[in-house]
C-alpha cells in the first residue's frame, strides 16, 4: 500500500470514529457531545486534504478526478470541506449524524476501487480546467449538504407536528435553521454548477468547435441545475412551502446522483474510460 | 476544621414558616456580620431564598451550634422555635459539603436543575464576603460549589426541557423559528397563563404585537404593558397575515380559531409558519388546523405532555449528576485533609532539612567538595525522601486514611504532636 492510500485510509478512519461518536452523543443527549466528534472529522479532513497533496507529489500534477477512485475521494473532501468551513455556524450532532455516513461510503469506496482504477491521465495544463471540476464538485458537495438538510427538516416537521419531544426534537435544530440549510447551499450549488457548464461549454467550443455536445453527461448536469434552479425560483418567487421545498431538495438529489453514477454506464466523455482516448484527441486541438 | 449547615428548605418546611425565617439580603448581610464576631462561629454565610433559608459555616465545637444558630434566628426572625424546629434539617462536614453541591447544582430545587439557585448562591457568596464572614476555606467551598453548578449544567442536560406550560411555550416557539427575533404575537383573551406565556415570550425576544380582548380596559392595560396595540374581539383576525405567534386563552365556549380561516390565511402569508398557543379550555382553535402544512397548533394538554417529557429527560440527567456531585464532595474531602495534615508535614520537613543540613556540612567537609555541590545534593535528597510521603498522603487523602500515616510521622521522627494541632486548628 502507497503513502496516499495509507494516508487515506487514516482520514477514512476518523471519519468513521467521527460517525461512531456523533452516533454515540445524539442518542446519549448529551448538549456538548459532538465535540470530539467534531474534532475527529476536523483531522479526518485534514488528512483528506494531506491524501491529495501526496498524490500530486507522486504523479507530478494536481487534478484529483483523474480517475475513479480519486473522483469519490474529491467528492467527500468537498462535502467535508463545505460542511467544515463554509457551514462551521451550522454544526451540530444531527448533522455531523447524516453527513458522516456520505464520507465514509465514498471514502471507502475510494480506498476499495484503489488498485483497480486506471492510471491517471495527464491534462492539458489549463487552470480553466481545474476551475471547471473544482465548481462541479462544490456544486455537488452543497446540493449533498442541501439534501441533508431537508432530510432532517422533514424529521424535525413530523416530530413538531406528531408533537413527539423524543431524541430528534431535542437533538434537531430548529426549523428555520434546517430551512436555511436546505436553501443556500442550493444557492452556492446551483451558481457553481452554471460556472462549471459554462466554462465546460467555452472549453468544448476550443476543443471541438461547438458549445454544446450530446455528451451524457453535460445533457444530465444540465438538467441538474436546470431542477435546483426551478426549485429556487419556486422558493423565492413563488413563496415554495419550505417543507415542499425540503422534499424536492430530496428529489432533485436523486437527479443529481443518477447522473452522477449513470453517466459512468455511458460512453461520456467526462467518464474516465473514455477520457483517455477523449483527451488524446483534445490534444490536437489545444484549449487557449 | 467543622463544617455545619442549619436550615429550612422547601422539602419539608411549609411555606407560611419559610416566610417567616426570610433573611432579605439586608438581613444576611447584617446577620453575617453579627456572626463573624462571634467566638463558636469561625466562617459563616446565609443562603435566603424563597425555597430555603440555610446557614453555612465553620466550627470548632459542633455540639453547640445547632442551640447557638436555633437562639440567633429567634432572636432575628422574632419566632418560637417551636415553630420552626420540626422542619429544620442539620448536617455536618462530608454530609455539609454534599448537601451544598446539590444545591448549587439544583439537585435539591423544587424544580430540579433549574438556573436561579447559581445565582442566589453567587449572590449570598458576595454578601459574605462584603460581611467578612469568610475566609479562606468556605471561600474555597463556595467556589467549588460554584464549579460544580456551573460544571454539571454544562455537561448534562439538566437544566435543559422547560417545565412550565409558558417556558414549552416559549421552546416550542425556538424549535420552529429558532432564537426569537421580533417574531410578532397575539395574544386573544387576557388570561393569567396566556399573559404569563406572552411575558416568557417578550422576555426571549418575540415581539408582542395585538392584544384582543372583549373588555377594553383590561386589554388596554395588558396592552400598555407589553408595548402593544388593543383591538376587540372582532377586528384581531385583520391582523394574522402580519403575526407568527398566536395564543388564544379565552373562556370562548366554541372555537374561535377556524381551520378553513387559517387555510386561506396561509397562502396570503405565502406559507410562513404559524405557531398556535390555544391555553383555553374549552379550546379556542380547531384541532384541525393542525392538518395544514406550516401551521403547529398545541393546545393545553400537548404543552403539558412536552413538560412531563422534559421531566422524564431531567430525571434520566439526575444520576449522572449525583455522580458528579459525590466526585467533587471526595476531592473537597482529600483537600480538606491534606490541609490538615500540612502542618504534621511541615513539621517532617524541617525534621529532614535539619538532618540533612547536618549530614551534608560534615560530608562536605571530609570530601572537600565545593558548596554547590552541596545544595544540589540536598534538593535531590529532599525530593527523593519526599516523594513517597507525599504521594501516599494525598492518595491516603482520598480514601479517608491518611490520621494513620500522620500518626505514624509523630511516633516514629518524634514531631511534636500538640504544637501541630494548634497549628491546624488556625488553618
Amino acid at each position: 500500500m502507497n503513502l496516499p492510500v495509507l494516508i487515506l485510509a487514516a482520514a477514512l478512519f476518523c471519519y468513521a470514529a467521527a460517525f461512531v461518536f456523533h452516533l454515540w452523543f445524539f442518542t446519549r443527549l448529551q448538549t456538548h457531545g459532538h465535540q470530539p466528534a467534531f474534532a475527529l472529522l476536523q483531522a479526518g479532513f485534514l488528512l483528506h486534504t494531506f491524501y491529495f497533496a501526496a498524490e500530486a507529489v507522486e504523479t507530478g500534477f494536481f487534478l484529483p478526478v483523474s480517475n475513479l477512485p480519486e473522483t469519490l475521494a474529491f467528492f467527500a473532501w468537498s462535502i467535508a470541506f463545505v460542511y467544515l468551513t463554509l457551514l462551521a455556524k451550522a454544526q451540530s450532532e444531527s448533522f455531523g449524524l447524516i453527513l458522516t455516513p456520505f464520507l465514509l461510503i465514498l471514502t471507502g469506496s475510494s480506498i476499495a476501487t484503489y488498485h483497480f482504477a486506471n492510471d491517471p491521465f495527464v491534462i492539458p495544463g489549463n487552470p480553466l480546467f481545474v476551475v471547471h471540476i473544482v465548481s462541479a464538485f462544490f456544486a455537488y458537495a452543497s446540493f449533498t449538504i442541501s439534501f441533508a438538510a431537508g432530510i432532517l427538516y422533514l424529521i424535525q416537521s413530523h416530530e413538531l407536528k406528531m408533537k413527539k419531544t423524543g431524541t430528534f426534537y431535542h437533538k434537531l435544530p430548529s426549523l428555520e435553521a434546517l430551512e436555511k440549510l436546505v436553501f443556500l447551499p442550493m444557492i452556492w450549488g446551483v451558481i457553481l454548477l452554471i460556472l462549471a457548464l459554462l466554462i465546460g461549454f467555452v472549453w468544448s467550443k476550443y476543443a471541438s468547435g461547438k458549445y454544446w455536445l450530446f455528451d451524457p453527461k453535460t445533457v444530465i448536469t444540465s438538467v441538474t441545475a436546470a431542477v435546483y434552479a426551478g426549485i429556487l425560483s419556486m422558493r423565492y418567487i413563488f413563496s415554495l412551502r419550505a417543507k415542499l421545498g425540503a422534499f424536492l431538495a430530496l428529489a432533485a438529489f436523486c437527479v443529481l446522483l443518477a447522473g452522477f453514477l449513470g453517466v459512468r454506464l455511458t460512453g461520456s466523455s467526462h467518464n474516465e474510460l473514455e477520457k483517455v482516448k477523449y483527451l488524446e484527441t483534445l490534444k490536437a486541438h489545444p484549449a487557449p | 476544621m467543622n463544617l455545619f449547615t442549619y436550615g429550612i428548605n422547601h422539602k419539608s418546611c411549609p411555606v407560611e414558616v419559610r416566610e417567616k425565617l426570610y433573611f432579605s439580603p439586608a438581613m444576611a448581610e447584617a446577620a453575617m456580620k453579627e456572626m463573624s464576631g462571634h467566638g463558636l462561629i469561625e466562617e459563616f454565610f446565609i443562603l435566603s431564598t424563597c425555597n430555603r433559608i440555610e446557614f453555612y459555616g465553620t466550627a470548632q465545637e459542633l455540639e453547640k451550634v445547632h442551640e447557638f444558630v436555633t437562639g440567633f434566628l429567634e432572636d432575628k426572625c422574632l419566632v418560637r422555635r417551636e415553630e420552626f424546629l420540626p422542619f429544620v434539617f442539620y448536617r455536618e462536614n462530608d454530609e455539609m459539603v454534599r448537601h451544598l453541591f446539590r444545591v448549587a447544582s439544583g439537585l435539591d430545587s423544587l424544580v430540579v436543575g433549574e438556573n436561579e439557585i447559581l445565582g442566589q448562591l453567587r449572590e449570598a457568596f458576595r454578601l459574605a464576603n462584603t460581611a467578612g464572614s469568610i475566609h479562606a476555606f468556605l471561600c474555597r467551598l463556595l467556589e467549588k460549589a460554584l464549579k460544580i453548578g456551573k460544571d454539571i449544567r454544562t455537561k448534562t442536560k439538566i437544566n435543559e426541557g422547560a417545565l412550565s406550560i409558558p417556558s414549552v411555550a416559549v421552546e416550542l416557539a425556538q424549535k420552529i423559528f429558532g432564537r426569537l427575533t421580533g417574531e410578532k404575537v397575539l395574544v386573544l383573551g387576557t388570561g393569567e397563563m396566556g399573559l404569563m406565556t406572552l411575558r416568557n415570550l417578550k422576555h426571549s425576544g418575540a415581539e408582542i404585537m395585538c392584544v384582543a380582548s372583549r373588555n377594553p380596559e383590561t386589554g388596554r392595560k395588558v396592552a400598555t404593558e407589553f408595548g402593544a396595540e388593543w383591538m376587540s374581539a372582532e377586528t384581531w383576525p385583520e391582523k394574522m397575515e402580519a403575526i407568527d405567534i398566536l395564543i388564544a386563552s379565552t373562556s370562548a365556549e366554541q372555537a374561535i380559531v377556524r381551520s378553513e380561516q387559517i387555510k386561506l390565511l396561509m397562502k396570503k402569508r405565502r406559507h410562513r409558519p404559524l405557531f398556535l398557543i390555544d391555553i383555553g379550555v374549552p379550546r379556542n382553535v380547531e384541532p384541525a388546523v393542525n392538518t395544514l402544512d406550516d401551521v403547529y397548533l398545541y393546545n393545553i394538554d400537548d404543552l403539558k405532555s412536552v413538560a412531563q417529557s422534559n421531566l422524564k429527560l431531567r430525571q434520566r440527567e439526575i444520576q449522572d449528576s449525583e455522580q458528579m456531585v459525590e466526585e467533587a464532595v471526595l476531592n473537597f474531602k482529600s483537600w480538606k485533609e491534606q490541609l490538615q495534615a500540612r502542618p504534621v508535614l511541615q513539621k517532617f520537613e524541617k525534621y529532614l532539612d535539619d538532618i540533612l543540613e547536618k549530614e551534608l556540612t560534615e560530608f562536605m567537609k571530609e570530601t572537600g567538595l565545593p558548596e554547590s555541590k552541596k545544595e544540589k545534593l540536598r534538593i535531590r535528597l529532599r525530593s527523593k525522601l519526599l516523594h513517597h510521603p507525599h504521594e501516599k498522603i494525598k492518595e491516603a487523602s482520598k480514601t479517608g486514611g491518611i490520621s494513620k500515616y500522620l500518626e505514624a510521622l509523630h511516633s516514629l521522627f518524634h514531631l511534636e504532636k500538640e504544637e501541630s494541632a494548634e497549628e491546624s486548628r488556625k488553618l
